[in-house]
């Protein structure tokens, strides 16, 4: 087994950007282990994690368009802060729409919209920021990442939900309320994975699996 | 004397003839529990149990499957899928025994590499699995077969000692309440057991709680495996002379947990120091399976004889806190997981001890 932080250079020298590489072995939660904290702490529902990955993937793509025009007119050591400043202030303004459009959903995530402005993917888009050449390229880097987190994060929702509570809650939509209900589970789910273990077990096949894909892909190109 | 020198190795058990030898010997000696469970609690029980052990042995399969290694054969499956019916009462839904064991055999097990590469006790982590997610029907108790008739009348037919003491108390706080006999004084006891008690107290003029002897012999409503501490004494002498099972961890739990509740098991109830109930706790909640079978799972125990002393001591630490502190009954187990996570670094802190010359 190598360590992690091998494992991480080497991904980091891995200069190809494409989208299925992105989302597999970049992918911030199964791949890099970004922004795990919010990720799992809402996502025994469905609609917590669309909300929550839809916001992340708008403020990540926000502060990355905003930083590029006037970033570049900043000294290397205050474009950390000022990145800083833009999600936070995208972060109050996507509290504000969940709170107005949501109130619901808004109080559920509760602490977890405001903190996207610290969120390690939004940071870490700082670090990477100031290395890549082309604003094209950031941008596309930032929009498959947001994008590889709203995935993931979908997936584990999908799968804790099912398991735990027997059903998906999507959003009440004209005659459909919202509500998927899966058979049999929903009297007696597997309350587990309604609590932070199950969110752990399931995250942990999701990185095995994407381990193991990324490494048969490894195989079939040697 | 070959054959005791290589069980004595406990940690090798990788070697396929010994640990087929080993788990087989090990179930043999649950079969007595196990069927007085069948005899006091009925056919449910039985059928709790065959439908744990099926449900372990699919689950070994396909674990096998994926990882093409067959070990369905040497018998560690079969006592997984045992021991997660010995933690269940005999009334609960079947689907709890069926998911608890394919949880134990794929995700505990076989999603770490298989037999001896799990860090955590697979039936431990099927019944605490099953705990978090169906605590509900992990309470549904059977009645024994001993129990007084005229009992329907009385107050808690569906509620073991320990729930009993715990709904009888105020604030909730009370599960180790001070002597039982204060506050088991009106749950049901056989005819069998005060006649017991009474012969004990005339010929050797000691006075117990007839409940004690209910709850020695097993006939309360409990865990299938885990109610008669009689039987799981008897079927361990043998696991303690042919040293499948080692002294270190089982004492060491046993002292560190029954002297914890001892000193402080009165504290929640108000009652003061030295006043907590270490024989009704030590009798209840399948602490002695847990003690005897559970906590000397060769895979996921420190190796060396000292890491067994702290891993005991740990697990009898947490196995209190969770009971008197927190609220539930099958703190054993928790105790057991919490410990389990420790391991590595009980092996490192032994071993370095064993061989100074060995640090880097």
């Amino acid at each position: 087994m190598k360590p992690r932080g091998h494992k991480l250079q080497e991904s980091e020298k891995d200069e190809r950007t494409g989208l299925g590489t992105g989302l597999w072995k970049r992918n911030p939660i199964v791949g890099t282990a970004l922004g795990l904290c919010p990720a799992l702490a809402v996502s025994y529902r469905v609609d917590n994690a669309i909300a929550l990955g839809a916001a992340v993937f708008a403020i990540l793509l926000l502060t990355a368009a905003t930083m590029m025009p006037i970033g570049m007119q900043v000294p290397l050591r205050y474009r950390f802060m000022l990145q800083l400043v833009v999600s936070s202030a995208l972060a109050a303004v996507a509290e504000l729409l969940f709170q107005a459009y949501a109130p619901s959903v808004a109080s559920r995530l509760g602490i977890y919209v405001p903190i996207i402005a610290v969120n390690c993917l939004v940071l870490g888009g700082a670090e990477h920021f100031g290395s890549r050449s082309t604003w094209g390229g950031a941008l596309l880097q930032r929009l498959i990442e947001g994008l590889g987190f709203f995935v993931a994060l979908l997936v584990i929702s999908v799968v804790r939900e099912v398991l735990g509570s027997g059903t998906i809650t999507l959003f009440r939509m004209g005659t459909f309320d919202g509500v998927v209900h899966v058979g049999a589970l929903e009297s007696h789910p597997a309350s587990l994975f309604g609590y932070a273990a199950g969110a752990l077990i399931v995250l942990g096949y999701l990185q095995a699996l994407a381990e193991w894909v990324s490494r048969a892909r490894k195989e079939r190109g040697a | 004397m070959i054959d005791r020198v290589s069980l004595y190795e406990a940690p090798h058990v990788h070697q396929g003839a010994t640990t087929r030898r080993i788990m087989w010997t090990v179930i043999a000696t649950l079969v007595p529990a196990g069927a007085w469970a069948v005899w006091i609690y009925g056919w449910r029980a039985l059928v709790v149990i065959l439908v744990s052990v099926a449900a372990a042995l699919l689950g070994e399969l396909i674990g096998n499957l994926l990882s093409r290694r067959f070990t369905l054969r040497d018998g560690s499956a079969v006592l997984s899928g045992l021991l997660i019916a010995y933690t269940l009462p005999a009334g609960v839904p079947l689907y709890v025994p069926i998911a608890a064991a394919l949880f134990a055999m794929l995700v505990i097990k076989a999603s770490f590499g298989g037999l001896g590469t799990n860090w955590m006790n697979p039936a431990v982590g099927g019944q605490v699995f099953a705990y978090f997610s169906w605590s509900g029907a992990l309470s549904a108790w059977v009645t024994p077969r001993f129990w007084p008739q005229g009992i329907a009348t009385g107050p808690p037919l569906g509620l073991s000692p320990l729930e009993y003491i715990a709904s009888h108390s105020v604030d909730g706080a009370h599960l180790a309440g001070k002597v039982s006999a204060a506050l088991l004084h009106s749950y049901p006891v056989s005819t069998a057991a005060e006649a017991t008690a009474s012969w004990i107290s005339d010929s050797l003029r000691l006075t117990i709680d007839p409940h004690f002897v209910d709850l020695f012999f097993g006939n309360v409503p409990g865990a299938l495996g885990g109610v008669s501490v009689l039987l799981l004494l008897l079927g361990s002498i043998h696991l303690f002379r042919r040293r499948i099972i080692t002294w270190q961890a089982p004492v060491a739990f046993l002292t560190s947990f029954l002297a914890l509740v001892w000193v402080f098991g009165g504290l929640p109830a108000n009652r003061g120091w030295f006043a907590g109930a270490p024989v009704l706790q030590l009798f209840s909640g399948a602490t002695v399976l847990a003690a005897l079978y559970l906590i000397s799972d060769p895979v996921t125990t420190p190796l060396a004889g000292r890491g067994m002393v702290i891993f005991g001591i740990g697990t009898g630490i947490f196995a209190f806190l969770i009971r008197v502190f927190g609220a539930a009954g099958e703190s054993v187990f928790m105790a057991i997981l919490l410990m389990n996570v420790a391991v590595p670094a009980i092996n490192r802190l032994t071993e370095k001890r064993l061989n100074e010359t060995a640090r880097s």
